[in-house]
């Protein structure tokens, strides 16, 4: 996974020039969010931890995110989930549900879990860049 | 009323007005201020904010009365405590009455009057939803359910879908090709509902209920209509869109021609359909209501299903939803599955009527500007859970479930949090 955060170090780079003049350009609307720092870099976030702005998502925030919220260092399993819930998302502009996820990636149930210690929406979709989904999660 | 007031702030005034009937205004009109109820509340006991007081919630809208109704709250509003309806009012409304309230019921339980407390807050917030100013996770949670039949948004065909997956996964868990999950089945005796989240992310507390019904040998139908048991507009205090909700399913259960509907294990989508459903739509229902927690126990109690308490070993204590038992009544069935289905359950203390909230009812789940206030009052909670030293949460609310699970990694519980349904199927004897 490492080659990733080398390989993405200039979209990282980009991505914190982005972000920053973009909370120089709204900081008026923003100031009063909640801010989630990791490592030095800090996001915009809900109350929630959710992305505030998921266009700002990237590899390395995903990275940022699962070692904050306790799910670790992220292997290729856990990208199948991500990838695919933020594709999904795109697309439809909604998170999956949990079987097309098992479906697209060839996870069993239980292995969702275990990837993802906070579960499918508080775990997954959150690193993924989401926002939060409606409902009792 | 006054003329300087906006559009929505008379809109507000107005469904005050139209609300006041004796259960309001006896309620409105009988706080003493002994103060017993701070003692009682979680986010009074874990911030010592005097804001959050119950009693001062209660001030809050029976100032507005007092303001708009009474004539000595009109001629010496400070002295009778009489509030204005202006900003400040305003912002503390929705900070205190949908920001720091769970609705959970135990200031009532504590009240040395016995004031209805959370109907209070309800109202309050049915006048905060007048305005436009429900928070926002609160509010998309509600249209979703209104727009597209289910509060998470599903769509049909994914529904069916899941519960097509999860049929093929239960005729392996039980090894018989004739095992199913009916969808849409007509003359069964039994509707089971589902919180949405069930089949969204958390579809194993589906297949457990399953696979008790298979065991049960029991005749029932889910539907892809109309399955969800929450109603989130009993939060937002609408009771137009909670009846309509409420319509709905009744609407189903006839389509379907079951004669009991029963309810997955929601607290307040229980407290909604069973108790409050009947007066939103201003008739009872053809037909009779039980909560899953019920059926299983009724399962147990009458050699329906066999289970073994030796198949569930590790330690296990069990969280009581507010809605489901201090506010609905079910108390003792679910000890009783436990008792029949763990070989080791330790109560938390306190427990069964006195027991703490979660922390996430009231729909502080959905709404993320709180979150730190949920974590914060979710300590008594995380503290209950870790003095019996069990291993196992068992609660019959996917609400609570998602609180605890929260509160477990926030707290480092190092617990597992499960349905009782889950519980129920570890245990069976097929």
């Amino acid at each position: 996974m490492l080659y990733r955060l080398f390989t993405h170090t200039k979209d990282f780079s980009n991505f914190a020039e982005k972000f920053y003049s973009l909370k120089l350009m709204t900081t008026k609307n923003l100031h009063s969010m909640p801010k989630l720092e990791i490592q030095g870099v800090s996001f915009n976030v809900d109350g929630d931890g959710f992305l505030q702005q998921p266009d700002l998502w990237s590899e390395e925030v995903a990275i940022l995110f699962a070692r904050h919220d306790g799910t670790g260092e992220l292997n290729e399993k856990h990208w199948a989930v991500i990838n695919f819930i933020r594709n999904h998302w795109k697309e439809t502009d909604m998170a999956p549900m949990v079987r097309k996820i098992c479906e697209h990636t060839g996870l069993r149930l239980r292995e969702i879990y275990e990837l993802f210690p906070m579960g499918p929406a508080r775990g997954a979709c959150k690193i993924a860049g989401l926002p939060k989904p409606d409902g009792c999660v | 009323m006054s003329d300087d007031l906006t559009i929505s702030r008379q809109k507000a005034l107005k469904a005050l007005a139209e609300h006041l009937d004796g259960r309001l205004l006896s309620n409105l009109n009988s706080c003493v201020h002994c103060g017993l109820c701070g003692e009682s509340c979680q986010y009074y006991l874990t911030t010592r904010d005097p804001r959050f007081i119950p009693g001062r919630k209660v001030d809050l809208i029976s100032g507005l009365y007092k303001r708009y109704h009474t004539v000595t709250g009109r001629l010496i509003p400070r002295l009778v405590g009489a509030r204005d309806l202006d900003d400040e009012t305003v912002r503390e409304m929705v900070d205190v009455l949908f920001g720091a309230c769970t609705m959970c019921g135990r200031c009532t339980a504590h009240c040395s009057i016995g004031i209805d407390i959370p109907f209070l807050v309800r109202t309050a917030r049915t006048l905060l939803s007048e305005m436009d100013l429900v928070p926002k996770g609160l509010r998309s949670t509600v249209d979703a359910a209104i727009q597209s039949g289910n509060n998470m948004a599903i769509p049909h065909n994914e529904f069916v879908d899941t519960i097509l997956w999860l049929e093929e996964d239960l005729k392996m868990e039980v090894n018989d090709e004739s095992a199913t999950i009916p969808l849409d089945q007509p003359g069964k005796r039994i509707m089971y509902t589902l919180n949405p989240r069930e089949p969204k992310f958390f579809p194993l507390s589906i297949s457990v209920m399953a696979k008790v019904f298979y065991a049960a040998g029991e005749d029932w139908t889910l539907s892809s209509n109309m399955y969800d048991v929450t109603n989130y507009a009993f939060y937002t205090g609408e009771d137009r869109l909670a009846a309509e909700l409420t319509k709905r399913l009744v609407t189903e259960m006839q389509a379907l021609g079951s004669t009991m509907l029963v309810l997955a294990e929601c607290g307040h989508g229980s407290r909604s359909i069973r108790w409050e459903g009947p007066e939103w739509i201003e008739r009872p229902y053809p037909f009779e209501v039980k909560t899953a927690v019920e059926l299983l126990a009724d399962y147990i109690r009458s050699g329906r299903i066999r289970v073994d308490p030796s198949k569930n070993k590790l330690p296990v204590t069990l969280h009581d939803p507010c809605n489901l038992v201090r506010l609905g009544g079910v108390i003792e069935e679910q000890r009783y599955i436990l008792s029949h289905t763990v070989s080791n359950f330790i109560e938390m203390t306190p427990n069964r009527t006195n027991n703490y909230c979660c922390g996430g009812g009231g729909g502080q789940l959905s709404m993320s500007e709180y979150n730190d206030r949920r974590l914060t009052i979710g300590k008594l909670k995380a503290d209950q859970i870790q003095r019996t030293g069990a291993k196992i949460v068992a609660t019959p609310c996917h609400n609570c479930i998602d609180q605890i699970m929260g509160l477990n990694q926030h707290y480092g519980l190092g617990v597992e949090v499960k349905t009782l349904g889950e519980i129920v199927a570890d245990a069976l004897v097929l």
